[in-house]
């Protein structure tokens, strides 16, 4: 009798594993980062604003080193079966009194994976007709957020901000301007048994 | 005598009036099981069973932290040996179970205020056999699937020098389920 019950459960494992039914999932809704603070150069700052106004670009990359952030295991088995994607950038000031975004009129939020990897767009921010002290700038994801899973598989997820400054004339143009920066994603991973007893 | 005699044989020969029959005696129709089991953990629980072939039962569970299981069974064949068909709800809550989940699930120690108590449901249909008598005391082993969902609190720490602030997780799986169960009937 046992030898038949085993034999019904075998075939009944041997079914539902070849049928890759039975699976795990694991889910992060939200996490959020908060970088060391980030320094960007602006080509050209460090001088007084000439009369006609200065505009000006600045770009940077900062290495999102989620691997130590957030468990292995959202990250690992078939690339389909892993989703990270983007929910959110903060960059904000804290620092003395008249400390101001307002002179960001653009930024551009891109990812990149290993060298060679083409980037893609994460997320823009435009000051537009918004006046006064601006102490945080939030860029909002693309309608269509990429799933950045295979970049960090495959060695990492580089962040590159790149934009616009624009000062009015006779004001003191920063050489480099600072920036606290948090950002956000979204983690899901699904994984069949099989994929979990062979430790793939 | 002789017609005592014919009186006697004839009422000795004749039916037992319908009244007179030996009866059955009922089925006892509530028990005490103790069962141990993935995901179930360790269940005691309190059965009632109307009729032979059908038992629900509701118990007390303990694993990392408190739990409860609710079960109906069936087991169609009156016999010392009888097949089982099982359907059951289980929930754990969450407990100070934190420190055993990081560790199971070997999250690195730096990770680890990331991730707290954590509390799971689970539902599973199963069949297996038992062994023994109805009247009393069987064990039975059971195997099946179940749908199992647990919620794992999220938490806020410094790691590798980045502030990382988590919700909680979320974790789903269509799994195998097993148990084995001793379940006394008086």
């Amino acid at each position: 009798m046992k030898r038949n019950l085993l034999l019904v459960a075998s075939a009944l494992a041997v079914a539902l594993q070849g049928c890759n039914t039975l699976y795990a999932e694991a889910e992060q809704p939200l996490v959020c980062l908060t970088l060391a603070p980030q320094t960007f150069a602006i080509p050209g700052g460090g001088t007084v604003a000439p009369p006609g106004g200065f505009t000006g670009t600045y770009g940077g990359a900062i290495d999102l080193v989620l691997s130590d952030a957030i468990p292995d295991f959202l990250f690992t088995g078939r690339s389909k079966d892993r989703i990270l994607r983007f929910l959110s950038f903060d960059a904000s000031v804290s620092g003395p009194p008249g400390a101001n975004l307002n002179f960001i009129t653009s930024l551009e939020l891109t990812a990149a994976g290993a060298p060679g990897s083409t980037p893609v767009v994460l997320g823009q921010y435009a000051r537009g007709s918004q006046t006064g002290v601006i102490t945080s700038i939030s860029v909002e994801p693309e309608a269509q957020s990429a799933n950045l899973s295979d970049f960090l598989a495959n060695g990492g997820i580089t962040l590159s901000l790149s934009g616009s400054v624009s000062l009015a004339g006779g004001q003191p143009v920063p050489s480099t301007w600072s920036t606290t920066a948090t950002t956000c994603l979204y983690a899901r991973v699904h994984k069949t048994m099989q994929e979990i007893i062979d430790g793939t | 005598m002789r017609l005592a005699t014919l009186v006697l044989l004839a009422s000795l020969a004749a039916p037992f009036p319908a009244g007179a029959a030996p009866v059955e005696e009922p089925y006892p129709q509530f028990g005490l099981a103790l069962t141990v089991g993935a995901p179930d953990g360790a269940v005691l629980s309190f059965a009632y069973s109307p009729w032979y072939w059908i038992m629900a039962d509701v118990g007390f569970a303990y694993t990392l932290a408190p739990g409860f299981v609710v079960g109906v069974e069936v087991r169609p064949i009156d016999f010392f040996v009888s097949p089982t068909l099982r359907g059951e709800y289980g929930y754990y809550f969450a407990g100070n179970t934190a420190n055993q989940v990081k560790k199971w699930a070997g999250v690195p120690e730096d990770q680890w205020p990331l991730i707290g108590d954590a509390s799971y449901n689970w539902f599973s249909g199963m069949v297996g056999i038992a062994l023994g008598s109805r009247r009393g005391f069987t064990a039975s082993i059971e195997g099946g699937v179940g749908l199992l969902q647990m919620t794992v609190k999220g938490g806020s720490g410094i790691v590798s020098g980045i502030q990382v602030t988590t919700a909680d997780w979320k974790f789903q799986s269509l799994m195998p389920v097993a148990r084995i169960s001793f379940l006394y009937f008086f």
